[in-house]
């Protein structure tokens, strides 16, 4: 039998369609996941539902929703005060960023505690030991102290185990979990959405999974609805999505994948893949693979030299008191033309590192040096293009500007290279002009490459550089990324927590794990022949 | 925690001792001196060399900059303890020089020959009546306007209240004074029963001295109505911004009411930044009333610095220097206080 019963949904914000025509069932006690890059619609949909939207987004449609008590009601149509019972109660949400999630000026126990008082009358002493109860039910340690922390004093695992015991706090009987894993390191992933699958089923509930990545349903869900621009492409059993899908956007989604695999060819884009004709309907393009030249990898160009770092903590009477030391000995040379990639997970000390390689930090001891002659410096790449741009400024003075700060060129030599290196990226001349408003999110990182290759570095660090990006877009910079490196011979130094896009671009590999290495070396003999539990099991994670 | 108030305290004390330091050696070259006040015409050598022994002024620069420095001081010297007419308790006398714990001794008018200190405290106690009642005004009322703004942005309410916020910025306070005092306490006086002027206390003939509760209100209202604008406008910018946050989205979700979210989880993180502004304005409110004082007639710090200025009275200008420079220093640790309660992630270390 089904729960909620959608039916001819539509969103729209300022004659924009964000949603059309969306219609699906979620049945009782089943696991529903939604897939799709951002701006499919997929969140709008399903916060949509309660009404959760800002008032400048009007929807219709229908939502039938059956309620605990076997009467069923249009969620549409009930009014603020009948859907403010129900949100929370029986239909319940878990959102993406548990940092921005719960309120930092409360702690943890208050407000799982303001959920049940919000739809139960309870006494002072029963409602703590049943949250402390809920806490211990999500594996949360120490369940009093984390009952008495505020979000900031704990993990970002710990933050979404307490999210979700929030949502199962009076026992919903959907709950709607938003990108419930994305904000989290791969490790962490894993272990989340077993227990929300776990939770579900134990209390026999339905869950609609909303998630970027079709891989990540692959453990999760019953039945499969692939969006794409506001709209359903396809729907169906997990087995028949994964084996056999039959729109041309799902089958792009999967080949559009980097891979360790794949790492030697030029990554197929979606708008590659799929086209659409004057009705609307979707089309399957014919792509051709088209395999890489191999790199030559070139002469050392950076030794890095047992570098640590340490934070201190100034008390008022002594200095370099408390010491944490945050990256314990690293030591690794790389190669001009070639690719290292460095992963780990948040807190590892992977961005330390970069801050170090920039002198954006100073090491606490060791050194390293940049053995590259008429080249010298090492650019960056951050991972957010939309707050590492100055929205003020525009894309040209963004470029020029560390042209002219170093004095590379006279100023009329500057718009020319400016404008030379926009058509390098891929850009065209008129983004000159433009502000960071003005572009979208893939744009953007191809201004912050743009930017970074304006000293003309030999070494380029890219921290988490496509992290932010969606899938599509992913795989135009990665390849932007692969092209840039043979004509410029660039040394790439890729940071990031993603095994998968890590085994597309790098070279070699370096694991770090807690400020240390955990192993290093070529690529396809770490992948295939890990020597460390911690690697076998950052593998297992992604590869599953 | 212990280590923080030690650290500020001696930032404090820093700041206390440049400020005494910087005001003695201003006022000390700019002022005439007071044997040239006090005798006025009548110019006799003898006269004046009394006068200047009186207040210490015959001693080189450097000898009476540190007598100044002993009588600010909370721990001083002394041989005498008579003249230092101000709460102490003596620690220990070591030959003939006691060494006491007392609060600063700001020395004797020029002009009245009154206690500095007495005069100053008389006077605070009216500025501080003032500077309270209205920052609670504008604080209450602002918070409020601001918040109801945000909740009803884009209604005529948001535009009435951004209205009559941006008109209460743009008016000065003796202005909107001398309006209030005109209009309420001269031609509405019948129905609204204010005077034009007065002061916080009166004397009155069989009762003696009373609090006049009434007297207060014009002063408070010309006094808050700026900063009541400006908090309004901070608190509504403040709230827009917190509204669209994710955790007032999870706060919805979980099922709360809308007055809930609002008095619970978005008012207390909009005021966070609103706090910072709140204590300014506190400060300066006790400190720079002195239109409005001069106005409503009313006896505060203000009113008094001006007449003490107008009479080149150096021990009480040094004084009332003094006392708004403790003043910021006290708003200060208080407004830190005041945050790391509001903002759990703000720790006092």
């Amino acid at each position: 039998m089904s729960l909620i019963k959608i039916s001819e949904f539509n969103a729209i914000a300022e004659d924009i369609h964000l949603v059309k025509d969306v219609s699906f069932d979620v049945d009782e006690g089943k696991i529903t996941g939604i897939v799709g890059e951002s701006g499919s619609g997929k969140s709008v949909t399903c916060m949509g539902i309660t009404k959760l939207l800002p008032k400048t987004v009007k929807i219709n449609g229908n939502v039938l929703f059956t309620k605990n008590d076997g009467k069923t009601i249009d969620l549409l149509h009930c009014n603020e005060n009948e859907l403010t019972k129900l949100r929370g109660k029986e239909i319940s949400y878990v959102f993406q960023e548990p940092m921005t999630a719960l309120n930092p000026v409360y702690t943890c126990g208050f407000q799982v505690c303001e959920a049940i008082l919000a739809h139960q009358k309870i006494n002072k002493n029963e409602l703590k030991s049943k949250v402390l109860n809920l806490f211990g039910e999500v594996k949360l340690p120490d369940t009093e102290r984390i009952f008495n922390s505020y979000p900031h004093q704990i993990s970002g695992g710990q933050r979404q185990r307490v999210m979700i015991a929030m949502a199962l706090a009076n026992n919903p009987r959907l709950l709607i979990a938003d990108e419930p894993t994305t904000a989290l390191d791969a490790s962490v992933q894993k272990s989340i959405i077993d227990l929300m699958v776990e939770m579900v089923k134990k209390r026999g509930m339905s869950m609609i999974f909303i998630s970027h990545d079709l891989n990540c349903l692959k453990s999760v869900a019953n039945h499969i609805i692939v969006m794409y621009k506001g709209q359903i492409v396809e729907t169906g059993d997990k087995n028949k999505i994964f084996e056999n899908p039959s729109h041309p956007y799902t089958k792009a989604l999967m080949k559009t994948r980097p891979d360790y695999k794949n790492a030697g060819y030029i990554l197929p884009t979606i708008s590659d893949l799929i086209g659409q004709n004057e009705n609307g309907e979707f089309f399957e393009k014919k792509f051709e693979v088209i395999k890489r030249n191999k790199n030559l990898i070139g002469n050392k160009i950076l030794d890095v030299n047992n570098i640590t770092k340490s934070y201190f903590k100034n008390s008022f009477f002594a200095k370099n008191k408390n010491s944490q030391a945050v990256i314990k000995g690293i030591s690794f040379s790389a190669y001009s033309n070639s690719t290292i990639g460095i992963v780990g997970e948040s807190g590892c000390g992977k961005s330390t590192l970069a801050k170090i390689l920039t002198n954006l930090e100073k090491e606490t001891s060791g050194d390293f040096k940049n053995l590259s002659t008429d080249k010298s410096k090492i650019q960056m790449v951050f991972q957010d293009p939309y707050s590492s741009l100055n929205p003020t400024i525009t894309a040209g003075e963004a470029i020029s500007e560390p042209m002219i700060v170093n004095k590379i060129n006279s100023k009329k030599n500057t718009k020319q290279e400016t404008l030379k290196l926009l058509e390098l990226t891929g850009l065209t001349a008129d983004f000159y002009y433009k502000y960071p408003h003005q572009m979208s999110g893939g744009q953007r990182q191809r201004v912050c490459i743009a930017r970074a290759l304006s000293t003309k570095p030999s070494i380029l660090i890219l921290d988490e550089a496509v992290s932010a990006l969606d899938v599509s877009v992913q795989s135009q910079i990665l390849n932007l990324l692969k092209d840039l490196q043979s004509k410029l011979s660039l040394t790439y130094l890729f940071i990031s927590h993603d095994l998968n896009i890590v085994g597309y671009m790098a070279d070699e590999i370096i694991i770090l794990k807690n400020g240390k290495i955990e192993e290093q070396g070529k690529l396809p003999e770490i992948l295939n022949n890990p020597q460390t539990e911690y690697t076998k099991f950052l593998i297992n994670c992604i590869y599953n | 925690m212990a280590g923080y108030f030690f650290k500020k305290l001696l930032y404090g004390l820093l700041i206390y001792y440049s400020v005494a330091t910087i005001v003695f050696f201003i006022f000390s070259f700019s002022f005439p001196s007071p044997d040239e006040l006090a005798t006025g015409q009548r110019s006799d050598e003898k006269t004046k060399e009394a006068i200047k022994k009186e207040f210490g002024l015959d001693k080189p620069i450097k000898t009476q900059y540190l007598y100044y420095i002993n009588d600010v001081s909370f721990v001083s010297v002394y041989k005498d303890l008579k003249e230092i007419n101000v709460s102490k308790i003596q620690l220990i006398s070591l030959g003939g020089n006691k060494i006491v714990l007392k609060i600063p001794y700001l020395r004797r008018s020029f002009q009245t020959g009154k206690q500095v200190n007495t005069i100053i405290k008389e006077a605070f106690t009216g500025t501080l009546i003032l500077a309270v009642s209205s920052i609670l005004l504008a604080t209450i009322a602002g918070v409020f306007l601001g918040c109801l703004a945000a909740v009803k942005k884009d209604t005529w309410v948001d535009r009435l209240i951004l209205f009559i916020s941006t008109t209460g910025i743009s008016l000065p306070s003796f202005f909107v004074a001398i309006i209030l005092a005109w209009l309420l306490g001269f031609v509405l006086s019948k129905y609204t029963g204010l005077n034009m002027t007065g002061n916080y206390n009166d004397l009155d003939p069989f009762r003696g001295e009373i609090f006049v509760l009434k007297n207060l209100i014009l002063p408070t209202l010309a006094l808050g109505i700026r900063p009541l604008s400006i908090f309004s406008q901070l608190t509504r910018a403040s709230v827009l911004d917190v509204l669209p946050r994710d955790y007032i989205r999870t706060a919805k979700a979980k099922g709360l009411s809308k007055t809930k979210i609002v008095t619970k989880h978005v008012l207390r993180n909009s005021l966070i930044p609103v706090v910072t502004s709140i204590s300014g304005w506190f400060a300066s409110l006790l400190t720079g009333t002195f239109f409005v004082e001069f106005i409503f007639n009313w006896k505060g710090l203000g009113k008094i610095t001006v007449d003490a200025l107008d009479n080149s009275d150096l021990p009480l200008v040094m004084g009332a220097v003094i006392v708004v420079a403790l003043i910021f220093v006290f708003v200060n640790i208080a407004v830190d206080i005041l945050y790391s309660i509001l903002d759990p992630r703000v720790t006092l270390e």
